[in-house]
């Protein structure tokens, strides 16, 4: 791709950008939310036509839109929510698109079943061929993905996102696979905001931002505070953020042997005003269930819960919520946000009751509120009026956060907070945490990500089987350390 | 591109259409805008607006409320066997009563026990249909005393009492959806009960509070029913349930729930009425009201679809901006 221009209406997404992919080579299209990597990967799959500049593939220049043509070329897009049928099988999945591109108008079923089956093995991977895609774990998902960008011959295969759902044991296997897949001479794009990976198995890195190539070149030629200043434009250090010397307390929450059958068991828990404890586990390790029985959702069988010193148990979210609990839940497109609907109304919902008089709402009032949370939590909209879908995910995080601040809770738990969202937006949500520990609030946060969890916490527990596993101080622990005992206690 | 203004022009768009048709029709044929003529409508259409305006918040919630009609006829009928039995004091709050209980019912099997709103109101339109048979035996109820429907078919002013009625519970229901805390969670709860959930919306007293006012909008209509017919009948207007759902289509509603609007059903019911009346004046067969009725909503489907797929392309393009 060369000198690529593209512009929707008076917004220039894409300027003058090259992007060359050799051979087996592994290249990280890297940029932060909003600067044209998408609209790149776009470009070159095919689904838009860039207004000007030229697109070729192997040799030969690809013209206009042609999606299917692309893929007929060998170039196989894996978006981040893998674009599967849930309810077909694995094998037909994996042979659905070559059999769409071959314009096969009967379903050779056996053809197929072999087909799928010899595609799993070249990347040594064992999945039943008759299992829907539906009850697959999500790394399987993405394996099956991969096995059917294979099976229709691709020779480029681009990932976005790839391991934004994964673990770090499933990331690690997937790195190997892309390596492996590499030595027969596939090529593949990354397109990441995850900076280890670019340096673990890309060979190549192009950076994009504002629609510009900002940095292009060997990964080696790159330290990884090199990558992040050209990605965000500005500097960014990763160290830990400044810890409170206070010592806390008695435990605004406390969990004495909190056990919920077939999710997790035993926990004891201490939450304090004025800390952040992270929670590190595997996915299925039981720490969204723990969270959400935290929040009231769930019931848990057995174990007490004390507040303030005081036993309790939750009937619903709205008792949690009665005496100070929030809650961000893990995935902020299902289950944070109202999609079409406001950032105004995204941003009041759970307050409503502050700017109503039986029951009547001031619209104005909550309008303001909410103007006033858009600029605290510097929100980039162009309106409150717009629907939230329009903002990128970053942004949209920062409204279920809003959302909450506007309920001034106790305790505020939030699982995953920053997955899929922009190294800049990381760092300011995780300024947000601080300066909320530093007004007395309690902090839990539920996280994979272990760099995350080192940067903030004052406490990291370590979730593994449903328990507790490790309770490590936040200042001592090293990343390594703690890696090796998430994988150690889950195993 | 904003849901306020897509709503707002689709709004613009179906008030045009009805302007033309109204224009259009009085141009073939100059009594269909006389007194005469425009009165009898405003008699007709506050019977199935009202109905509609039943259905409004139950899809807005992502809901439906198919029971409505049933509900209708269930309360026509306690009205009128009160009024017969001359306890006519007790007949408008019980009636009223009768629709909520409807609603509280509806509320229980959708909230509470969480069966699928179409599943939960298909089963209790049989019921309380069924309900209206037993206590009925069948036959329609008559032989009201003279004054309900003197009442109902008057017009002080020149305004019809059914009109009226249909226009306060417009204006009530439409103040409640946009500045009630309960309007405001109903459409949030429409667009992703998940998230409700999270946020924590009061889902069971939600949807109960939902259902009632759906079956007492639903005992107006049946009030304003039984003195049109001057009786109450267990299967009177059957061929309401799909109209009524086709007007909160047409209306702009989304039918996953998280939009829609009472200016929405207002113009819709205007529209289908004036096709309605309309067929009539230019001396077209009444048979063809309803294919004429299945093509707008087509057509009219169609159209947003295609709009939409129009705006979803703009939506992409300035997304991955």
């Amino acid at each position: 791709m060369r000198g690529i221009f593209k512009s929707y209406g008076p917004a220039r997404v894409l300027q003058d950008v090259d992007f060359l992919l050799g051979p087996g080579e592994v290249r990280c299209l890297a940029g932060e939310n909003g600067s044209g990597k998408s609209t790149l990967i776009k470009i070159l799959s095919g689904v838009v036509a860039a207004d000007s500049g030229t697109v070729s593939l192997f040799g030969r220049p690809v013209a206009g839109t042609d999606p299917a043509g692309v893929i007929a070329a060998g170039l196989s897009v894996i978006y981040q929510d893998f674009s599967l049928f849930p309810n077909l099988t694995v094998g037909e999945n994996i042979t659905f698109l070559r059999a769409a591109a071959h314009r096969d108008r009967l379903v050779h079923r056996l053809r197929r079943r072999r087909l799928a089956a010899e595609t799993l093995d070249r990347i040594g991977v064992k999945l039943d061929l008759d299992e829907p895609v539906e009850t697959l774990p999500v790394a399987a998902k993405q394996l099956v993905a991969i096995a059917r960008a294979l099976a229709n011959d691709a020779r480029i295969v681009v990932m976005d996102e790839p391991t934004t759902a994964l673990t770090r044991n499933e990331v690690d296997n997937l790195l190997r696979l892309v390596a492996a897949l590499k030595q027969e001479g596939v090529s593949f794009v990354f397109v990441s905001h995850k900076i280890e990976e670019v340096f673990t198995v890309c060979d190549t890195v192009t950076v994009i931002r504002d629609g510009k190539v900002a940095a292009s070149g060997a990964a080696s030629d790159f330290t990884p505070a090199a990558l992040v200043t050209a990605m965000t434009g500005r500097d960014i250090a990763s160290q830990r953020l400044p810890r409170d010397a206070t010592a806390p307390g008695r435990p605004f929450l406390s969990a004495r042997g909190l056990t919920r059958i077939g999710e997790y068991r035993d926990v004891d828990l201490d939450l304090h005003a004025g800390e952040i404890v992270s929670i590190v586990g595997l996915l299925g390790s039981g720490r969204t269930e723990l969270a959400l029985s935290l929040f009231g959702d769930t019931r848990p069988d057995g174990g007490t819960l004390v507040l303030d010193g005081r036993p309790l148990s939750f009937g619903s979210v709205r008792d949690a919520m009665a005496v100070g609990i929030a809650y961000v839940p893990e995935d902020r497109l299902s289950e944070g946000l109202f999609l079409d609907q406001s950032i105004n109304d995204n941003i009041t919902v759970s307050s409503l009751g502050r700017d109503s008089r039986l029951g009547w709402l001031n619209v104005a009032a909550g309008a303001r509120r909410a103007k006033a949370a858009v600029e605290r939590l510097r929100i980039r909209l162009q309106t409150v009026a717009a629907p939230v879908v329009q903002l990128s995910g970053g942004n949209q995080q920062r409204v279920v956060l809003a959302r909450w601040m506007e309920r001034e809770p106790r305790l505020i738990i939030l699982n995953s907070p920053t997955v899929g969202v922009d190294v800049g937006s990381k760092r300011d949500i995780h300024e947000l945490l601080v300066a909320l520990r530093a007004k007395g609030t309690a902090v839990l946060v539920v996280t994979d990500d272990i760099g995350e969890a080192l940067a903030i916490s004052d406490r990291i527990l370590v979730m593994a089987g449903g328990r507790i596993t490790a309770s490590l101080a936040g200042d001592c622990a090293t990343e390594h350390e703690i890696a090796a005992r998430v994988a150690k206690d889950a195993a | 591109m904003q849901r306020e203004d897509s709503t707002r022009s689709y709004l613009v768009a179906l008030f045009g259409l009805m302007v033309l048709v109204f224009a259009g029709i009085g141009l073939g044929n100059p009594s269909f805008v006389s007194g005469a003529s425009l009165s009898s409508m405003a008699f007709q259409f506050p019977e199935f607006g009202l109905l509609a305006l039943a259905i409004l918040p139950t899809m807005l919630s992502g809901g439906i409320d198919l029971s409505v009609v049933s509900i209708a006829n269930l309360t026509s009928i306690v009205a009128a066997l009160l009024l017969k039995s001359g306890h006519e004091g007790l007949a408008l709050p019980l009636a009223l009563g009768a629709g909520a209980a409807c609603g509280v019912l509806n509320g229980v099997l959708i909230g509470y026990l969480r069966l699928p709103a179409i599943l939960a109101t298909l089963g209790t339109m049989q019921v309380i249909g069924g309900l209206g048979i037993v206590v009925t035996g069948g036959p329609a109820v008559t032989g009201l005393p003279d004054w309900y429907a003197a009442t109902v078919n008057a017009a002080p002013g020149g305004i019809p009492v059914p009109l009226t009625v249909f226009a306060v519970v417009l204006v009530a229901l439409g103040v409640l959806l946009r500045f009630s805390s309960t309007g405001v969670q109903a459409r949030l709860y429409g667009a992703n009960p998940i998230a409700a959930r999270f946020a924590g919306i009061p889902e069971r007293r939600l949807i109960m509070t939902i259902y009632v006012a759906s079956g007492i909008i639903s005992a107006l209509a049946g009030l304003v029913i039984l003195g049109h017919a001057n009786s109450a009948y267990a299967d009177y207007g059957t061929s309401y349930v799909l109209l009524v759902v086709l007007i909160n289509i047409l209306a702009g509603v989304n039918p996953a729930g998280g939009s829609g609007t009472v200016s929405g059903v207002l113009l819709a019911v205007l529209l289908l009425q004036f096709i309605s009346s309309g067929l009539n004046f230019l001396s077209f067969s009444a048979f063809l009201r309803d294919l004429f009725f299945g093509l707008l909503l087509v057509i009219v489907m169609s159209l947003r679809v295609l709009g939409g797929q129009f705006r979803l392309a703009a939506w992409l393009a300035r997304r991955s901006a």
